[in-house]
Parts: C-alpha cells; structure tokens; sequence
C-alpha cells in the first residue's frame, strides 16, 4: 500500500515521492497529439452549449 | 448507489478550478496510441447549459522546454521551488497555442489520477505564472491584431 494510501491523504511536497508513471510522458505536446483527445472528446462537447463558470476566457480553442 | 463507485471515481464530483495543474491523458508514440497521464494546466472551466456537465479547457505540459525559442509564447516552469510548490515532478512548459489548447469532459475517459493520488489535481498554478500566461495572451492577441 502505497504511503498516500495508508495516509489516506495527498502528501505533502515533502513526503510526496512521485509515482514511476509521472516520467513516463517522453512525448512533446504536438497539434496533432493533442488533435487525438479533440476528436475523442467531440461527441460529448458538441452535443451542447458550454458557459464558463471559472477562468478568464482568454482562448476559445475548442 | 454512491458508495458502490470506486473510490478513484469520485473525484468526478469535485471539479477543478482555473488554474488548477490535473493529471489527463495524452497519446504517446512510443507504444504507438498509449495514453499516458501527464500534468496538464486548466484555463477555463466550463458548465454545459442543458445537462450541467463540467468540462475543462485544458493545455498539456511537456518536459521539452524548447526555451529560447518558446520562452516569449508558453509558461514555462523550471524554478525548483515552483516545480516543488505547485506538485510538478519535472520543469515543464504549458504550450498556449490554440491548436494545442482543448476542451476535455471532466471525466474518467480524459482525466485520471497518478498512483497515490486520490484527485487528478496535482497543485495549482502560483501567482506569478499566471500573470505571465495572462500577459502572453495579451501579447499573442495584440500579434494577431497587427
């Protein structure tokens, strides 16, 4: 059982040893990499209207 | 029943905020399609008008700074005490571009959590950073405009 496991909390910065998966992402975040997530997503966000509840708003990128 | 989804599930009912650092997946080349979790900034946080839903505009990090040439168009984090502050394992640029900016569902399919972790929510962008991402758009508006 993992230490945040049996604290059954987030650990601090100083306790947080961070997991082996966290050095996994090699990849440079690309147009077309992130393309890939756009199009699994379309369905659900095309099928209504978003309002922002948080944030400035500042791009509209979908 | 509520208590019958698994525990890592119920995040889904504490939406991030703007400028909250959350763990999404992403394709990696190497193997070809994998999704892998890696830290991922919030810009905005939106509701759906009919059902309520959340879903986040979201831009991912990378550890390839590419400093000079991005240092003027992304926020990059390299300070090791703003990495430790804001729950980052490695120094790591947020590409603001709007062809690299999404908008995800905030649900198990796009958002997950690292091992240990109960949230996707990795730590939240300080202050300084978010000057700067608000004086990049302001720079990258006023570019468009010319």
């Amino acid at each position: 059982m993992s230490t945040a496991a049996r604290m059954g909390r987030n650990l601090s910065d100083d306790e947080r040893n961070f997991p082996v998966e966290a050095y996994e992402a090699h990849d440079d975040v690309t147009p077309v990499g992130v393309d890939v997530m756009r199009k699994k997503a379309a369905d659900k966000i095309n099928r209504e209207e978003w309002v922002i509840i948080d944030g400035f708003g500042l791009t509209q990128a979908k | 029943m509520a208590s019958d989804l698994p525990k890592q599930s119920k995040w889904i009912a504490q939406p991030p905020s703007a400028f909250d650092i959350v763990t999404a997946y992403y394709p990696e080349a190497n193997p070809k399609g994998a999704l892998n979790l890696r830290p991922c900034l919030v810009l905005d946080v939106l509701k759906g008008k009919e059902t309520g839903a959340i879903a986040c505009r979201v831009t991912y990090g990378t550890k390839n700074l590419r400093f000079v040439q991005r240092k003027r168009h992304d926020v990059i984090i390299q300070n090791h005490q703003h990495l430790n502050q804001m729950g980052l394992p490695y120094a790591t640029r947020f590409n603001l571009d709007e062809d690299c900016v999404v908008l995800l569902p905030w649900d198990t399919e796009f958002f997950g959590c690292w091992r240990g972790y109960f949230h996707p929510k990795i730590g939240t962008l300080l202050e300084k950073y978010q000057k700067d991402y608000a004086f990049l758009m302001a720079m990258r508006q006023a570019e468009q405009q010319e």
